[in-house]
Formats: structure tokens, C-alpha cells, sequence
């Protein structure tokens, strides 16, 4: 034994002094989760707010009072009004993607309305976007019929003032109390619902406890985790042919004690730097997810064990190779398609059902899916242990393979 | 300490080595010449155990390497041609490192390493990492890793090639010594000069077979007299080789 901690030692100290590539080990899954981060959203549930431009051609006090309902209360949360000259600077933001959607208030708009009479309101929609512009057009709807209720219970009192303002005559100090008391009462039986149009979203609650799972960024996690264990696993098995290149695998085979303890130490360290990757992968996952601590340390033991047996396999392939180019492609082949299909730029429970079928076949998938179920506090325990004795197994049996043919192959004159 | 006998190795249908038997007395140096491809690098994979002969027997120090593998490796020092060390490391973890490997404890190892940065000239830059190094630094590096536990035979696969003239002194100067010490040495080389000032006895291996060997005297006397009638002035080790290896360029 003290022989195999010998060479892993070796093996840690040769990655210690190449910080570099451990720092790219690092890097590459910390930028693409920063990016998926960023990409998706986190765990703070916020939606983010729709920006709608929106040109009021009829700038009346009924107009102006449209703004001001879309900001407010539950509404300024989903929608950010963004106030433009006219239609046409509207239409170019929406189009360049600077907002969600455009909406165009015409000329004569707050008549109309005070009038009964129809008028039509334009909304353009972003063409590049698929769910924030459909959230202004709920809102506009919702908001549309919140102007005929206010309509008709406010007819009479605006038709008053409007009257007032276009004759350019003073209401005397009896109507204007009248209007008071008749706006005091309406508000006071109906307000609250109509002016400004009072919309509750109503979230449906699911029957069992929402859990992080829900989340988009935190279902991709598991397969970010599992992209970053296959493309450090590959890295690491290429040492080997490093190690026949310079000498340095002969010179083990011809030692005393060298023969079992290269490859077995080899492995032992690269279950080291797994773990110093995936240790500060998932920290990086808890300060972008709020993962419980709880919940982590299985996590990583369960994510570096099975990085150890993408390693192991790995290894074993890239001695069946002849060249060391051959295994780099013969790994990449095999890698690639695990990546697309595992779920590591696409949620394997947001997939189309026939994918997610084969994703659920790929090792990477099946490990990431008991990953997240550990990450969620919810581990399945017989399908978590038949994934941790299936990789201990695969690490043994690969390192035996390997170790068998690296002799074949390294050792012949 | 090093006793070869009728080895053969086969490939297929090409034979590398081909009933080849030699044996390296203590204290001795004994040259292993040949052209490329000849057969060297075969050879010696055999005696240190990283190849199973076709047929034949080894014995190192008094133990069949095929048998007696452990025991035989604990006699082993091996230089081989390439610069089989860890370049991100120190010469010191280095030695460390192997010496470990060969079973040497921390005791024994505290007071080799240094003794052996010191007999090879790299105490001063003990601490750096080898990728620093020169390549005759490197060379001499590579020496003392095969030599770290005091081998009672050794094998040097050209361990002078591509070195500047002050550190080739300096690794014939150790190996001699090691001779001197008792240790049995095979050495391969492309340098003759090398051979002729360093081994006591030679063979010349081509196509797989001993085509001679004796001692230089011997050598010379028996074949440098037709080399002489041949308009030669001079007989030499060179002129030797090429006279029984041919011209011809190898792989």
C-alpha cells in the first residue's frame, strides 16, 4: 500500500507544481456553470421583468393613467415600461431586442374609450423572445378589461370633468364635492379591483413540497457536474501515454516495487483532484443554488467516485489505442456524444420523451440523475448504492484492464 | 551477476534476438554495441523483465528474472535511453520517488539522496524543478536515479547521448567507479570511443546475433589484422564495427 501512496503522492506533487492545468480544470466547468448561471436563472424564483416600450401618441389623462397601473404592485414586478417618443422608436427597440414587446397608445385612444366606442391598442412582440412577450400580452388583456369595468363605473364622474375641461369652465364647489363623495364611494366598494387594474397571479401549488429540483439551473447542475468530470477524466487518463513518452512508465515496470503501484497510484490521485475540482464546483453550485451543506458532501464523494470511473475507464481506453492521438480522438468520440445526450446543456426532464429515454442510458445521465436526487435531499438509497458499487467496479476492473494493456502496449521493444 | 544464455526473442516472423549468450562478471563493464535495430534495446528488455525471452535463460545476480522477478528488480539499476524523470518535480523528490520504489526506507533515503546529488554534481540545484535543468544536468539526473539504490548490477542504454563532453566525464567517471565497487554493467553505446575507454570486455550484436566478443585485445587482434590487410593502417574499435556491421545505414 505504501508503495501506490508513494506514486499518488508523486502524481500530486507533478499536478501541484502545474497549477495551470489544474486552474484549467477548474476554470472550464466554473465558466460554463457561471454561464448556464447566468443563462437560466438561479434559486431566487424572480421571473425576470418584462421591458415593454411604450409610445403614448394620445398623451390624455386616460393614457397616462396606463402606465401608471403597470406600475404598480405585482405588476411592476413583471413588467418594466420603458417610455418612447413615438411607434416607430418602439418598433426598432423591440426589434433589436431591447425589449419584450412594444405597445402603441394611438391618437384618441382616452375619447374612445370614455365614449364606448371601439379602439385598438398595437403590441408588437420581441420575435426573439418565447415567454416574457406573452406575459405582456396576458397583463395587457388583464389591464383591458380592468379600463371597460373602470368605464362603466366611472362614466358618469369622468364625463363630468372631460366636459368641464374641454368647455374650459370651472366646476363649482357643490359638484366638485359631489364628484368627491361619488369617487370616494366607488373607490371604497370597488377601487381596489379596477383603478389601477388589481391583478393577482395566482401560482399553482404543487401537492408535494416544492424542493430545489424545480428549478431549471438546478436540473442542468448535475449534468455540468458530470460534462466537468468526463472532460477532467480525459485529461488525466492521457498521463499515461506522458509517462511512456518520457521514460518514466518503464522505469516503474523495472523497479522493485513500481509494476502495481504506478497505476493504482495514478488512480488514487486522480480521485484527488477530482475532488479538489468538484469541491469547488459544488461550492460555487451552493453560492449560485443555495444547495444545502447537507446535502453537498455526499454529492461530491458520490460525483468524485464517479469521476474515478470515468478516469479508470479512460485510462484503459487510451492504452487500447496505439497512439497516443488515437486515444485522444477515440476519447473524444465517446465523450461527445455523452455530453450532448447526458443532460449537460439540456435538463434530461426537459427533453423530448424519446431523449430523454437515451439520456437516461448514458452513464453520465443515470449518475447525474442520482446526483440530483442527492442534491435534493431526496437520494433514492437502492439506486444510490447500485450506482456507487457499479462505479467501484468499474474503477477496479478498468485499472486491472488497463494496467494489463499498457504492458502490452508500452513494454514491447 | 549478469549470466545470458542461448536468448532468443521472436516477434512473428522476425527474430530480434537470436540465441545471444554473454556474462557480466562483477566489477566488470561489459559494451553491448550494435547498430540500430540490431538488437540492444531488445536485449536489455529482457534482462531487466519487461519482455519474456521466446526462449533461453536470465540470471541476475543469481536470480531468474522471469522466476525470481521482485528479487531480481531489487538488484536492478537501469538507465535507460530516454530521460526517464519527472520534470515538474525536484531532483530530490525525484530520487526520493524511485528510491521509494526500489523499497529504500525514509532513513536510508535521507542519507542517499543527497549523497547521490552530490556524487552527480546537482546538490546546489537539488530544490528546483528538473524542467530547469540542461540536458547533460538531466543526463546525470537520470544516472542517479538508476543508481539510488545501490544496484549490484546495472544496466546503461546509451547513457551518455546528447551530452556536453563535461558532464559524458562525469557519468564515465561514476559508472567506473561503480565497477570499481563490485557492480556488475552492461553497457550500449553508439560512441566507441566511449566503449574502448570504458569496457573491459565487448560484444557486437547485429541482426540479432553476437557477431564477436572478447575483450578490445582480443577483438582487435583477432579481427583488426584483416582489417589491417585490407589497406587500414590503424585497426580501432570504429573501424572493427563497421568492418563486421557493414556500411550500409540502419533504421
Amino acid at each position: 500500500m505504501n508503495d501506490i501512496l508513494l506514486a499518488a503522492r508523486k502524481d500530486l506533487l507533478r499536478r501541484a507544481r502545474d497549477p495551470l492545468s489544474l486552474v484549467f480544470w477548474l476554470s472550464i466547468p466554473l465558466a460554463i456553470t457561471l454561464l448556464f448561471r447566468f443563462a437560466f436563472g438561479g434559486d431566487d424564483g424572480k421571473i425576470p421583468a418584462a421591458k415593454l416600450a411604450l409610445a403614448d401618441l394620445d398623451d390624455s389623462f386616460v393614457s397616462r393613467l396606463i402606465p401608471g397601473a403597470l406600475g404598480q404592485g405585482a405588476l411592476a414586478d413583471l413588467i418594466e415600461v420603458v417610455p418612447v417618443a413615438d411607434s416607430l422608436e418602439a418598433y426598432q427597440l423591440a426589434l433589436k431586442g431591447k425589449v419584450s414587446a412594444a405597445l402603441i397608445l394611438p391618437r384618441g385612444f382616452g375619447d374612445a374609450l370614455l365614449d364606448r366606442r371601439t379602439t385598438r391598442l398595437a403590441l408588437f412582440r420581441n420575435p426573439a423572445q418565447q415567454v416574457l412577450p406573452v406575459i405582456v400580452e396576458e397583463v395587457l388583456e388583464g389591464l383591458a378589461e380592468g379600463a371597460f369595468y373602470a368605464r362603466e363605473l366611472l362614466g358618469e364622474p369622468i364625463e363630468t370633468i372631460r366636459n368641464a375641461s374641454t368647455q374650459s369652465t370651472r366646476l363649482d364647489d357643490t359638484q366638485a364635492l359631489g364628484l368627491a363623495r361619488t369617487f370616494e364611494q366607488i373607490f371604497a366598494d370597488d377601487g381596489p379591483q379596477i383603478i389601477p387594474p388589481s391583478l393577482t397571479v395566482h401560482v399553482d401549488q404543487p401537492e408535494t413540497p416544492r424542493t430545489e429540483s424545480s428549478d431549471y439551473f438546478f436540473m442542468l447542475f448535475p449534468g455540468l457536474v458530470f460534462m466537468s468530470l468526463l472532460f477532467t477524466a480525459q485529461a488525466l487518463a492521457t498521463d499515461l501515454w506522458d509517462e511512456h513518452t518520457q521514460g518514466t512508465y518503464k522505469r516503474h515496470q523495472v523497479s522493485r516495487r513500481g509494476r502495481r503501484a504506478f497505476l493504482w497510484g495514478k488512480t488514487i490521485a486522480a480521485g484527488v483532484v477530482l475532488l479538489v475540482v468538484q469541491t469547488a464546483l459544488f461550492g460555487v453550485g451552493r453560492l449560485l443554488l443555495g444547495l444545502q451543506f447537507a446535502n453537498l458532501i455526499p454529492a461530491v464523494l458520490f460525483s468524485t467516485l464517479s469521476g474515478v470511473a470515468f478516469v479508470s475507464f479512460f485510462q484503459w481506453i487510451s492504452v487500447v489505442a496505439r497512439r497516443e492521438n488515437d486515444a485522444t480522438i477515440l476519447m473524444s468520440f465517446m465523450i461527445m456524444p455523452l455530453v450532448l445526450l447526458g443532460g449537460s446543456f439540456f435538463p434530461i426532464r426537459e427533453m423530448p420523451p424519446f431523449l430523454a429515454a437515451i439520456a437516461e442510458r448514458t452513464p453520465n445521465g443515470w449518475l447525474a440523475g442520482r446526483l440530483e436526487r442527492l442534491l435534493a435531499g431526496q437520494p433514492e438509497p437502492g439506486a444510490l448504492a447500485m450506482a456507487v458499487v457499479a462505479c467501484a467496479l468499474i474503477a477496479v476492473v478498468c485499472t486491472k484492464l488497463a494496467d494489463a494493456q499498457a504492458r502490452r502496449r508500452f513494454t514491447a521493444a | 551477476m549478469i549470466d545470458v544464455q542461448h536468448l532468443r526473442k521472436v516477434y512473428g516472423q522476425s527474430t530480434a534476438v537470436d540465441d545471444i549468450s554473454f556474462r557480466v562478471e562483477p566489477g566488470e563493464i561489459f559494451g553491448l554495441l550494435g547498430p540500430n535495430g540490431a538488437g540492444k534495446t531488445t536485449t536489455i528488455s529482457c534482462l531487466c523483465g519487461l519482455l519474456s525471452p521466446t526462449s533461453g535463460s536470465i540470471r541476475i545476480a543469481g536470480v531468474d528474472i522471469l522466476t525470481g522477478g521482485v528479487e531480481a528488480r531489487r538488484e536492478l539499476g537501469v538507465v535507460p535511453q530516454e530521460l526517464a524523470v519527472y520534470l515538474e518535480i525536484s531532483a530530490t523528490e525525484n530520487l526520493e520517488y524511485w528510491g521509494g520504489l526500489q523499497g529504500l526506507s525514509r532513513a536510508e533515503l535521507k542519507r542517499r539522496v543527497p549523497e547521490m546529488l552530490s556524487r552527480v554534481g546537482l546538490a546546489d540545484r537539488a530544490k528546483e524543478p528538473v524542467k530547469r535543468y540542461s540536458g547533460g544536468m538531466l543526463r546525470r539526473l537520470n544516472l542517479a536515479c538508476g543508481l539510488i539504490h545501490d544496484p549490484k548490477v546495472l544496466l546503461l542504454d546509451e547513457p551518455t547521448v546528447g551530452i556536453d563532453p563535461q558532464s559524458r566525464v562525469h557519468v564515465l567517471e561514476i559508472i567506473r567507479e561503480r565497477a570499481a565497487q563490485g557492480t556488475a554493467v552492461l553497457y550500449t553505446t553508439h560512441y566507441m570511443n566511449e566503449a574502448e575507454e570504458l569496457c573491459k570486455r565487448l560484444a557486437i550484436l547485429d541482426h540479432g546475433k553476437i557477431v564477436t566478443q572478447g575483450t578490445l585485445e582480443e577483438l582487435l587482434t583477432a579481427a583488426g589484422e584483416a582489417i589491417r590487410r585490407q589497406s587500414v593502417p590503424e585497426p580501432s574499435l570504429e573501424r572493427l564495427f563497421l568492418h563486421l556491421t557493414g556500411r550500409e545505414l540502419r533504421e
